[in-house]
């Protein structure tokens, strides 16, 4: 029996070899370029949520331009740590990476990537100034981003609307929103507020707009410049700008367990999972990116690209935010400190600026026009996670010139029209029409809003800065060694649970602890 | 009376068969209960349905999702044939390669003892405990220009520091009188290595054989980055598919194909798994 079993083995292993060895000979990847192609570009794209279609067709469109120029990439790229050996290496096969993760941090350690800024002055002033900023490194620019990837909270109209809730401005009314869904379900087995991925924490998405709200912008970008609030760079007290901890405040409220608004399973499921539970109206609000049609397309279960019931909502602007406003009249105390009315009173007063704002308005009578401008300021502040998309050319590239043609392509008026028109998604960080607006997203409410989220709107980055003290030495508004803000909030253990005020107070005690040994390394 | 001695076992030994088959069992049914959990998960229609309860029995039988696993667990061009044949070749040519190379070094400095060979066998430690965190990049540095990457030459790095501290092990304590034997009969060096020693060895090579072509049929980190454009193996195949599908959330799917994936090993265990167990059983007993 035993030598039976060793014949039968021995034949299938031979089979299989067999047909191994047929389909490697059948398909022997062929890497003589085609005929009449006397350039090759390879490149290495991040095959994630996206998928590579807008790729296909950037490609396609610049072999029309380019006829002589064959260009290679690869479906199945899928590890971001392998892409970052190899640029990291020097050595490289590819002429061009897109990668999935921020590398600017990686610039500080001698990343052999080609200076693009002769790319970006051949672009001109069509890129977000934001994202001008934010790549910039030491005066040059290294990297593109090959995605915007607007983050939000996305919600379904249908059920808002059914139940009478009203979108919601401001953080209150977010609250008040999440409530009423749990009034609406009762104890049967109605929708909860919100899905999240604990394991993705998806609900970061929204600390940089908040905190940028909070402080305002040019506060916002001291802090991640590392200015402290007393106006010296790298000094300890960056730790002390309020935002950190109002923003904080408003997800204490968000995942306390006791307030009941996430669905059971966010602890434990997949992104993916949460979705399927969002996109069902198992819960009526979920933390996302544009990305989501992508993925929900791949999947075939939902026509989300033609749906008129998923929609971003603009992010709502913290409701904190009154304490830095003129119309701030409780001297010495602070906003989570009012009572209920209060609080409520103030946010009518913020709402009516929105709705200001929204309309179009340059003023409203009896604001100030700083409060104005401040709320204004606040409501076009969009998340994304453009930093996380980087196009960069190794220096081991042998067609450096020829990548940086394809780049400059690639944000050209038809390479914008190639891309927009196949990424199941927002386009490139650039401002768009509202006719141009109409064009891309059809029937799809989720795109539109999206779309109508980046124009003209300044852009927070979901890893925040690119000084050496964040992107290289990990400083972040909430460091903590081993415990993250979102499963704090949300621990049903006590002695995992840490309010707000406690979390903040932990992280400003590790920071300064290692404030000289770890974040003012190299600095 | 012999006999009946023999059979008669202790209240305290048949408690203790109890308690240890009831482990056995329990751990044996935790097992099964993750391999047919995703065997069910794999017949569910798609990820909606999977997503509503997790952990309902599948109404019907969709075997489609394999079909479609299989199709989507493709890397580069090669499908599941090639990445099974990528994978034999690369855990059994390089465990062999390896073993081989570990064989005639270790033999030589464990029997022929003089300065040089205790300088081999140092610095054999020595690159054991030398620290390699971080050497990522130089070490794909050094593949690309020595033009080994993405070709079957690759396996030329995967020599095993292990493999040669055991096999110096054993033939440290191998009598040298068989070899004096060998020599006055006329035998030479090579003959004495290759006749004698070598098959004195082989229990100790067996193991060794068996635990690192396992070792290396599951390792996905050096194929995915030094292999993964032109000889992906099941391994990484499976690792590009995890990644890939969870983008897709057909759960469904994702199961059947790690059904898939499991099918060689399981076959290969179901026909040898008596070889396999008597090797490493007797692996330490010497000839």
């Amino acid at each position: 029996m035993f030598g039976k079993s060793r014949k039968i083995l021995s034949a299938l292993l031979a089979v299989v070899m067999a047909l191994g060895v047929g389909s490697a000979l059948a398909g022997c990847n062929n890497d003589k370029m085609p005929e009449g192609k006397t350039v090759k570009l390879e490149i290495s794209p991040f095959n994630g949520g996206y998928s590579l279609e807008w790729l296909e067709a950037v490609i396609a469109a610049y072999e029309e331009v380019r006829p002589e120029v064959y260009i290679k990439f690869s479906e199945d790229i899928v590890s971001r740590d392998d892409q970052v050996t190899e640029i990291m290496s020097g050595v490289s096969d590819y002429d061009i990476y897109m990668t999935g993760m921020n590398l600017h941090g990686k610039l500080y350690d001698g990343l052999p990537v080609v200076d693009i800024s002769d790319v970006y002055e051949a672009i001109g002033d069509k890129i977000n100034p934001a994202v001008v900023n934010w790549y910039n490194h030491d005066g040059k620019q290294y990297a593109l981003p090959w995605s915007t990837s607007v983050l939000g909270i996305l919600y379904h109209k249908d059920m808002f609307a059914k139940n009478g809730i009203t979108v919601p401005r401001t953080t209150e009314e977010l609250i008040a929103a999440a409530d009423k869904i749990n009034e609406v379900r009762g104890n049967g087995d109605g929708p909860y507020a919100f899905s999240y991925c604990s394991r993705d924490n998806y609900w970061s998405y929204l600390f940089n707009p908040w905190f940028a709200q909070y402080e305002g912008i040019k506060r916002y970008e001291d802090y991640w410049n590392c200015i402290g609030i007393n106006g010296r760079q790298y000094d300890k007290s960056v730790v002390g700008y309020d935002g950190i901890l109002r923003t904080l405040e408003v997800y204490e409220t968000l995942l306390k367990p006791s307030n009941n608004y996430n669905h059971p399973s966010s602890k434990d499921s997949r992104f993916t999972d949460m979705q399927i539970h969002f996109l069902d109206g198992d819960t009526a609000m979920m933390v996302n990116g544009d990305w989501v049609v992508s993925e929900t397309m791949k999947s075939g279960n939902y026509e989300i690209e033609e749906s008129a019931d998923v929609a971003f909502m603009r992010t709502p602007v913290i409701s904190s935010i009154v304490e830095t406003m003129e119309l701030w009249t409780e001297n010495g105390r602070e906003y989570n400190k009012l009572s209920s009315s209060e609080r409520a009173a103030y946010d009518a007063k913020l709402v009516a600026i929105i709705d200001a704002v929204d309309s179009g308005a340059t003023s409203l009578a009896g604001v100030s026009d700083n409060d104005f401008k401040r709320v204004a300021e606040a409501r076009w502040i969009t998340p994304t996670m453009a930093d996380g998309a980087l196009t960069m050319i190794p220096s081991a590239s042998k067609n450096i010139d020829e990548a940086k043609e394809f780049l400059k392509f690639m944000y050209s008026d038809a390479g914008i029209k190639a891309y927009n028109s196949n990424i199941y998604g927002t386009g490139l960080p650039v401002d768009y029409t509202q006719s141009e607006i109409d064009g891309l997203t059809g029937d799809s409410a989720l795109l539109k809003s999206a779309y109508e989220m980046l124009s003209g709107a300044y852009l927070t980055f979901f890893w925040g800065g690119s000084d050496r003290v964040f992107s290289q030495n990990g400083l972040t508004p909430t460091w903590h060694q081993s415990k993250i803000y979102l499963d704090c909030f949300a621990a049903t253990n006590p002695s995992d649970y840490r309010s707000a005020q406690d979390y903040y107070n932990e992280s400003c005690t590790h920071i300064a602890a290692s404030w000289d040994s770890v974040f003012m390394r190299n600095v | 009376m012999g006999g009946k001695l023999l059979k008669r076992k202790s209240a305290s030994e048949v408690i203790v068969r109890v308690i240890a088959f009831t482990i056995m069992l329990v751990h044996c049914l935790g097992i099964l209960y993750v391999f047919l959990y995703g065997f069910n998960a794999s017949l569910k229609a798609n990820g909606r349905v999977f997503v509503a309860d997790p952990n309902s029995f599948a109404k019907e039988l969709n075997f489609a999702n394999y079909v479609r696993a299989f199709k989507e667990m493709r890397v580069n061009d090669n499908s599941y044939f090639q990445m099974v044949f990528n994978s034999v070749w690369y855990s059994v040519g390089g465990t062999l390669f390896s073993l081989a190379v570990a064989a005639c070094s270790t033999y030589v400095v464990a029997r022929f003892k003089n300065k040089f060979t205790r300088l081999i066998f140092n610095i054999c430690i020595f690159v054991m405990i030398f620290p390699v965190v971080g050497a990522g990049p130089a070490t794909y540095r050094l593949y690309v220009k020595l033009g080994i990457t993405q070709t079957p030459f690759i396996l030329l790095s995967g020599l095993n520091n292990l493999c040669h501290l055991m096999m110096y092990a054993f033939f440290s304590s191998l009598s040298w009188t068989y070899a004096e034997a060998a020599y006055i009969d006329g035998a030479n060096d090579f003959q004495v290595f290759f006749k004698i020693m070598l098959p004195m060895a082989l229990p100790s090579i067996s193991v060794l054989f068996v635990s690192g072509v396992i070792g290396a049929w599951n390792d996905y980190t050096t194929p995915m980055l030094y292999l993964n454009k032109s000889f992906p193996t099941l391994a990484s195949g499976i690792y590009v598919y995890e990644r890939k599908i969870q983008y897709i959330a057909n759960q469904p799917v994702y199961f059947a194909g790690v059904c898939l994936a499991m099918v060689p090993p399981l076959v290969l265990f179901a026909f040898m798994q008596n070889t396999i167990m008597t090797k490493v059983y007797f692996g330490g007993l010497k000839g």
